[in-house]
C-alpha cells in the first residue's frame, strides 16, 4: 500500500483539533501546526502548563461544550505530530507549507492541508482607538482566562454581539468594574425570545444564560449605543458614547455623554483569516450579506483541490460550527488519501453534515446581525488614524480619493495603508467599506489587499536555515525544539 | 468613439515615463493599463546603477555566480556578461536626468519618488572577487572620479553593518536609488495633469492595423482610434505586438525578491555581492534581490530561492539574522537575449512604435527612453542614437545574446602614471624600457628620468596595473602608482 | 449606563493578577526599562508587564503615540516591544524567561548593527 503523505492541519482551534480526531481515526497521519504554546483555539484557549485554577474559572459554558471535544483530543493527541508555539508563514506553490519556530523555519511538501486558522476582531476606527487600555473583546476574554490579569480597572465595552455580553461577565467576575455595554444595534438574541431557529442551537442557551448573569451582575445594556472617542495622554482615561441610528448605526452627536473609563473592550464581529488560502490561490467571492469568503464545495474543499478550509477562518460560526466543519474535512481528506472507502465516509459525513444543516440559518442570522453598518463610517474624524501600522490617518485617504485612487491598491500605493507588520487585517476591511461607500462601487472593484508571505513573523536568520521537513530529517519533529508538545 | 494621437499600452514605469515626456510636448496621449500579476515595476528594487549593471553587478553577478554553481560556465570565468558601450552610455545619460527629474516630477505631480545618493558598493569575499574587481578598479570606462576602491577599515567606517569578513569593496559613485513605484507614480500623475488621459484596469486586446498602419486598439471595453501606438507592456509586450503581426523577442524573466521590516538608517550606499544586493529605502525597509530565472509568466516564489538570498543578506550584513522579513515576492522583467532594450519604430508599420525589453534596468532607463520615444513621436532629432536599440534582424534571430563581443571595456585603452623610486641614470631608464617593452598588452610608453615616473598605456583586457608595477619592481627600482597600490596592497 | 461621575477606583496592591482560586508555579525576575519585576513562567511578557499596571507598551516613530495591548492574540503588532536588544517582538506572543531584558521601544527601537 502506498504510504500516506501526512494531513497537514493549520491551526489548533476547534476546527482543527475536529480535523485532526477524524484523521487519526482513519489511521491518516496527521501534522498539525499551531502558534500558540497549547491547543485550544481563541475560544478554550488554556492557561500556562504551570499554572493551577480553581474549577469555577473552567464551567463557563464554552468551556463545558469544549469538554467533549477535548477528551475527544486527549484520546488522539499522541498520535498527532503537533508542532506548537510554531507559525505557518505561507503556502508556496499551491501546496508548499512553510513554518517557522524560535529561529528556525522548514518546509512541508504536503498532498493535502486544512486551514483552520481562526478569525479576528473587526477593527472599527473612531477617535482614540489606538490608545493603551483600548483593546478588543476577544483579547480581553482571552488575556484574561489565560494571563489570570485585569487589563484595566474600569471598563466600557462596546461593539455588537453576544460576545460583548460574556466579556463583560467574565470582567465582572474577576472585579473589573463594567460599566455598560454599548450594543450598536437591536439584535434578536436580546428579546430573551428565540426564534425557532436560534433554539435549536445550543449557543441561544448560552447567550440566555449570559443575559441573566449580566442582570445579575448589574451591568446596564444599552441598544442602540456606540462608542464615540476614546481619550487620554497616555491611555485612555475616559470615553465618549451616544446612541446612534437604529438603521445604519450612524452617530447621534447630540446625544454624547463622557465618562470615566481606564479599559475599552470593542468586538464589532470577526474577519476570517483567509491569508493562507489567498496565498495558495483559493478563490474567494463577495457576498453582500457576510463580505469576502472563500469558495468551497459541501465538504470544505476549496478551489484548490486538496486544500481544505474549515471554521471561523472560512466563515463565522463560532466554535461548534467549526468544530463539525473540521470533522467533515478531516473525513473527506482520509477518503481522499486512500483510508476509507466513499461509503464509509458517506456513514461519517452524515452525522456533522445534518448538524451543520440546523445551523446554516442560525449562522445567517449571525452573520447579519453583527455586519458592519456604514453609519460607523461617521466615526473617524479627518486626524483619526484609520492604519494603526502605517499611521495614515482618514484624511489622507480621502485625498488619495480625490487623486484618483480608485481601490484598495492604489489607495494602498498612495498612502502606506495596509502595507505595516499587519498586513491590512486592522484596516482593509473598513477602508474597503468606506470606498465603496465613497466611489459608489462594488467591493470586487475595490478589491482587497493582498496578503503577501510571511503572513507571521519570522525572522532573516530563521529563512535562511530552512530545512526540508521530509528530506533532511527522519523525523521532522525532532526539527522543532521550541513550545512543549501537549 | 474615444480616440487620441497615441495610445500607450501598459502603465508601468516605461508606460507612464512615455506618457509624460509626449504629455509635455503637449501630443494628445491616452495611457491604457491592465495591472498584471508580476508586473516589473512594483516588483523592483529601484537601483539605478549605469556603471555596476553595465558590468554584470546587482544580478547579473549573482546569476553568473549560479550558473557556475550549476556548471553552465566554467568555474575560473570571473567575470560576468557586461553590457555594451552604447548601453553604458544610454544608461550613463538616462542616470543623469535623474537630480533634476526629481525636482520636475515633484512640482508638476505632487509626489516625491525619493531620488538617494546612496553610490553603490561591490563587496569583495575572496579573492574570486578581487579578481573579478581589480580590471573594473583599473579601467573604469566612466574615468577615476566614479569608482574607489575601500579597504576593509575604510568600508567599517562607512558601513558600519557590513561584515569584517571582507577584502575591500568597489565604490561606485553615481551609482543611486530611487523608489520604483513612487517613480512611476509619479511620472503618471504628472502626465495626468499635463493632460494625458490615464485608464486603468482595462487590458488591450490588440492592436488594429490597416493597409500597414496603425488604426486604434481594442480593450476589453471599447475600440480607439489612434496615429500612434507604444507597446510599453513589459513582459507582455510580445502579446500585444504579435495582434499587430510583429514579433518580438521579448519574454518574462523572474526575480525573487524579500523585504525586511521597517529599520532605522543602518546602510546608507547600495551593496551588491555574488550573493544579493541590498539597498534600504527611504522608509527603513531593506530590499533584498533577486534571482533571474526563465519559468514563462509564473510569479511564485520558492523556498531555495529565499533561503539563498536570506543567507547572502546575513552574510553581507551579519545583524539582519534577528530582522524579520516583511513579505517576499516576484517580479517578471521584460527579458531580451541581449539585456538591451528594444526601442523605436519598425518597418513595415506605421505608428507602431516599441518601447520594452528593458530588462533589468527599466527603472533607471525610463527616463531617457520616455524622452526619446516623444522626440520620434514629435519628429525631433534625437537625444541619443537609437539604432543600437532597434528592433534588427539580428536580434530577432536572437543571434547576439548577453556574451557581448564587445564590452564597456574593450574600446578603452588605459594609460595610468607610474612613479619609479630608483632610476639614477639613463642605464636604469634603458633598462625600464626594455621591460616595458616585454610586456603584453603595453602598447606605448614614455620613461621620464627627471619626473621618476613612466606613462604607460595598456589594452586592459591584457594586462593589469599591478603586474606593470610588478615587472618594474622586479629590476629592483620601487614603482608605485595611487591606482594600482590599493590592488596591490591585498 | 452607572452612575456616569463614577471615579476609577486605584487598586491597592500594586499587581493587577487575579489572586482568588489560581496558583501560579515558577516565580522569575524581568528587567524592564532598567526595573526588575516579578514575572510567572507561562506569563507572556504583555501580561507579566500588565501585572504592574503599565499599560503604554511602546511609541510610534512618526507621531510618538502610545501604543499598547489590543488584540492580544499576535495579528495587529501594537504591542511590540525591544526584547532583548531585538526590537518589534510582539509582547502578547513573547513568554517571559528569567532575566529577559524588555525596553519600550520609542519608534523603530534601536538596533545593534555591529558584526
Ligand atoms: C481573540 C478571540 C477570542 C474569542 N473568544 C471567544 C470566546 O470566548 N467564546 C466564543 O464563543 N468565541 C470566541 N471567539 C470566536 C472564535 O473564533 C470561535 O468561537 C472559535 O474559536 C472558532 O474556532 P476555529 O477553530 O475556527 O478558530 P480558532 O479557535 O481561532 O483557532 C485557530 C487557531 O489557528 C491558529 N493559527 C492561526 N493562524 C495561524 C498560523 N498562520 N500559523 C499557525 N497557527 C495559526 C491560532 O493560534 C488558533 O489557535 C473568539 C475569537 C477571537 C478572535
Ligand atoms: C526583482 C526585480 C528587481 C529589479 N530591480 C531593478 C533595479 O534595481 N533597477 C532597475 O532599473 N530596474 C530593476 N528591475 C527591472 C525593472 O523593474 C523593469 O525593467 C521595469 O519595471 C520595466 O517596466 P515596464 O513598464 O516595461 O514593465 P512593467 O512594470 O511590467 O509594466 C508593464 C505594464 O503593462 C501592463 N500590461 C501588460 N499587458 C497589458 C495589456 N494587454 N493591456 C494593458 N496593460 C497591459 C502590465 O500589467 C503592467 O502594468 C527589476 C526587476 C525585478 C523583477
Ligand atoms: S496585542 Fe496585537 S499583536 Fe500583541
Amino acid at each position: 500500500m502506498k504510504k500516506i503523505k501526512p494531513v497537514v492541519v493549520i491551526g489548533a482551534g476547534p476546527a482543527g483539533m475536529g480535523a485532526a480526531i477524524e484523521l487519526v481515526k482513519a489511521d491518516v497521519p496527521c501534522m498539525m501546526i499551531d502558534e500558540a504554546p497549547r491547543p485550544g483555539g481563541q475560544v478554550y484557549r488554556q492557561p500556562p502548563t504551570k499554572f493551577q485554577t480553581q474549577e469555577k474559572y473552567k464551567l463557563n459554558s464554552e468551556q463545558k461544550r469544549g469538554k467533549d471535544l477535548y477528551t475527544q483530543w486527549l484520546e488522539v493527541k499522541d498520535k498527532v505530530n503537533l508542532l506548537s508555539s510554531t507559525s505557518v508563514v505561507g503556502i508556496w506553490n499551491e501546496k508548499e507549507v512553510i513554518y517557522s519556530s524560535e529561529g528556525i523555519s522548514g518546509i512541508i511538501e504536503a498532498e493535502q492541508i486544512i486551514i483552520a486558522t481562526g478569525a479576528y476582531e473587526r477593527p472599527v476606527p473612531f477617535p482614540g482607538w489606538t490608545l493603551p487600555g483600548v483593546m478588543t473583546v476577544g483579547g480581553v476574554k482571552s488575556f484574561i482566562k489565560t494571563m489570570f490579569v485585569k487589563p484595566g480597572k474600569q471598563a466600557v465595552i462596546a461593539g455588537t454581539g453576544p460576545l460583548l455580553i460574556s466579556t463583560a461577565n467574565r470582567l465582572h467576575e474577576i472585579g473589573v468594574n463594567v460599566m455598560a455595554i454599548l450594543e450598536a444595534g437591536n439584535p434578536p438574541w436580546t428579546s430573551g425570545a428565540f426564534s425557532k431557529e436560534w433554539q435549536e442551537v445550543d449557543f441561544a442557551q448560552d447567550i440566555a444564560n449570559d443575559l441573566e448573569e449580566l442582570k445579575g451582575n448589574n451591568i446596564p445594556l444599552l441598544f442602540n449605543h456606540t462608542i464615540f472617542e476614546a481619550h487620554g495622554k497616555s491611555e485612555v482615561t475616559s470615553v465618549t458614547y451616544g446612541e446612534v441610528d437604529a438603521k445604519d448605526w450612524k452617530p447621534l452627536n447630540d446625544t454624547k455623554r463622557t465618562i470615566n473609563a481606564d479599559l475599552v473592550a470593542l468586538g464589532f464581529g470577526f474577519v476570517s483569516n483567509t491569508e493562507l488560502s489567498m496565498l495558495a490561490g483559493c478563490r474567494h467571492d463577495f457576498h453582500p450579506g457576510i463580505g469576502w469568503y472563500i469558495v468551497r464545495n459541501e465538504m470544505m474543499e476549496t478551489t484548490v483541490p486538496g486544500i481544505f478550509s474549515v471554521g471561523d477562518g472560512a466563515l463565522i460560526g463560532g466554535a461548534i460550527i467549526a468544530e463539525q466543519e473540521g470533522r467533515i474535512a478531516g473525513i473527506k481528506a482520509a477518503q481522499n488519501a486512500g483510508a476509507i472507502t466513499a461509503g464509509d465516509a458517506e456513514k461519517y459525513f452524515e452525522k456533522h453534515l445534518s448538524r451543520l444543516h440546523s445551523f446554516k440559518s442560525f449562522r445567517i442570522s449571525i452573520n447579519e446581525a453583527t455586519a458592519m453598518r456604514k453609519g460607523l463610517l461617521y466615526l473617524p474624524k479627518v486626524e483619526t488614524l484609520v492604519c494603526r501600522c502605517e499611521e495614515v490617518v482618514f484624511s489622507d485617504v480621502n485625498t488619495a480619493i480625490k487623486e484618483g485612487a480608485g481601490d484598495l491598491q492604489s489607495v494602498k500605493l498612495l498612502t502606506r495603508l495596509g502595507m505595516g507588520p499587519c498586513q491590512g487585517r486592522n484596516c482593509a476591511s473598513s477602508m474597503g467599506m468606506y470606498l465603496c461607500e465613497t466611489l459608489k462601487k462594488t467591493p470586487e472593484q475595490i478589491g482587497r489587499i493582498n496578503s503577501r508571505p510571511p503572513v507571521k513573523p519570522v525572522t532573516l536568520g530563521a529563512l535562511a536555515k530552512m530545512i526540508n521537513a521530509e528530506e533532511e530529517l527522519s523525523n521532522p519533529f525532532d526539527a522543532i525544539t521550541a513550545g512543549g508538545r501537549i | 468613439m474615444k480616440n487620441a494621437d497615441v495610445i500607450v499600452v501598459g502603465g508601468g514605469v516605461i508606460g507612464c515615463a512615455v506618457a509624460y515626456y509626449i504629455a509635455k510636448k503637449g501630443i494628445p496621449v491616452m495611457l491604457v493599463d491592465e495591472p498584471k500579476r508580476g508586473r516589473a515595476t512594483s516588483a523592483s528594487a529601484g537601483g539605478l546603477w549605469p556603471l555596476g549593471e553595465s558590468i554584470g553587478l546587482g544580478c547579473g553577478v549573482i546569476f553568473h555566480k549560479a550558473m557556475i554553481e550549476k556548471g553552465l560556465i566554467p568555474p575560473d570565468s570571473h567575470v560576468p556578461p557586461q553590457l555594451p558601450k552604447t548601453f553604458l552610455d544610454f544608461a550613463i545619460q538616462s542616470n543623469a536626468m535623474f537630480p533634476s527629474l526629481a525636482i520636475e516630477l515633484r512640482e508638476t505631480s505632487g509626489i516625491d519618488f525619493e531620488y538617494e545618493e546612496t553610490s553603490l558598493l561591490f563587496l569583495m569575499y575572496d579573492e574570486g572577487d578581487v579578481a573579478f574587481a581589480k580590471p573594473l578598479y583599473a579601467n573604469c570606462p566612466c574615468g577615476r572620479s566614479r569608482i574607489d576602491w575601500l579597504t576593509p577599515n575604510e568600508l567599517r567606517k562607512v558601513e558600519p553593518a557590513i561584515t569584517h569578513n571582507v577584502l575591500g569593496a568597489l565604490r561606485f559613485n553615481g551609482d543611486n536609488q530611487v523608489n520604483p513605484y513612487a517613480l512611476s507614480d509619479s511620472f503618471r500623475e504628472a502626465a495626468r495633469k499635463l493632460g494625458a488621459q490615464i485608464i486603468t484596469h482595462t487590458e488591450v486586446k490588440g492592436i488594429k492595423v490597416s493597409s500597414g498602419r496603425i488604426t486604434g486598439v481594442e480593450t476589453t471595453t471599447e475600440f480607439i482610434g489612434c496615429k500612434y501606438v507604444v507597446n510599453a507592456a513589459g513582459a507582455w509586450a510580445a502579446q500585444i505586438a504579435k495582434t499587430a503581426g510583429i514579433e518580438l523577442p521579448v519574454y518574462p524573466v523572474r526575480g525573487q525578491i524579500v523585504g525586511t521590516e521597517a529599520l532605522p538608517d543602518i546602510i546608507s550606499a547600495c551593496i551588491s555581492t555574488n550573493d544579493c544586493y541590498l539597498a534600504q529605502k527611504k522608509h527603513g525597509e531593506i530590499i533584498i534581490g533577486s534571482t533571474t530565472e526563465e519559468v514563462g509568466f509564473n510569479v511564485g516564489v520558492t523556498p531555495s530561492a529565499i533561503k539563498e538570498l536570506t543567507a547572502g543578506a546575513i552574510r553581507a550584513v551579519p545583524f539582519l539574522e534577528w530582522v524579520k522579513v516583511k513579505r517576499v515576492w516576484s517580479g517578471l522583467r521584460p527579458g531580451t537575449a541581449d539585456e538591451m532594450p528594444i526601442l523605436g519604430s519598425v518597418s513595415g508599420l506605421e505608428g507602431y512604435i516599441n518601447a520594452c525589453g528593458h530588462f533589468r534596468t527599466g527603472i533607471l532607463n525610463s527616463p531617457l527612453t520616455g524622452l526619446l520615444i516623444s522626440e520620434i513621436i514629435n519628429g525631433e532629432k534625437l537625444s541619443i542614437p537609437i539604432e543600437p536599440f532597434l528592433l534588427s534582424d539580428e536580434r530577432l534571430n536572437g543571434s547576439i545574446t548577453s556574451n557581448h563581443k564587445v564590452s564597456v571595456f574593450s574600446q578603452e585603452q588605459q594609460t595610468i602614471i607610474i612613479s619609479i623610486k630608483g632610476m639614477t641614470c639613463e642605464g636604469c631608464v634603458t633598462n625600464v624600457k626594455k621591460t616595458l617593452n616585454s610586456l603584453q598588452g603595453v602598447t606605448k610608453f614614455e620613461v621620464s628620468l627627471g619626473d621618476h615616473q613612466a606613462k604607460i598605456s595598456y589594452n586592459a583586457k591584457e594586462i593589469l596595473p599591478d603586474t606593470v608595477i610588478a615587472a618594474i619592481d622586479e629590476l629592483g627600482y620601487k614603482a608605485h602608482s595611487p591606482l594600482a597600490a590599493k590592488c596591490i596592497g591585498l | 449606563m452607572k452612575d456616569t461621575n463614577h471615579t476609577i477606583k486605584t487598586i491597592s496592591s500594586n499587581d493587577y493578577r487575579i489572586q482568588e482560586g489560581i496558583a501560579r508555579g515558577t516565580e522569575i525576575e524581568i528587567i524592564v526599562d532598567g526595573k526588575s519585576i516579578k514575572a510567572y513562567e507561562g506569563e507572556s511578557v504583555a501580561a507579566s508587564i500588565l501585572a504592574t499596571g503599565k499599560r503604554s507598551l511602546r511609541t510610534t516613530s512618526k507621531s510618538y503615540e502610545p501604543r499598547g495591548l489590543y488584540c492580544a492574540i499576535g495579528i495587529c503588532f501594537d504591542c511590540v516591544m525591544t526584547i532583548d536588544n531585538i526590537p518589534n517582538i510582539r509582547a502578547c506572543q513573547t513568554f517571559v524567561r528569567n532575566g529577559m531584558i524588555i525596553e519600550t521601544q520609542q519608534g523603530e527601537g534601536k538596533w545593534r548593527v555591529e558584526p
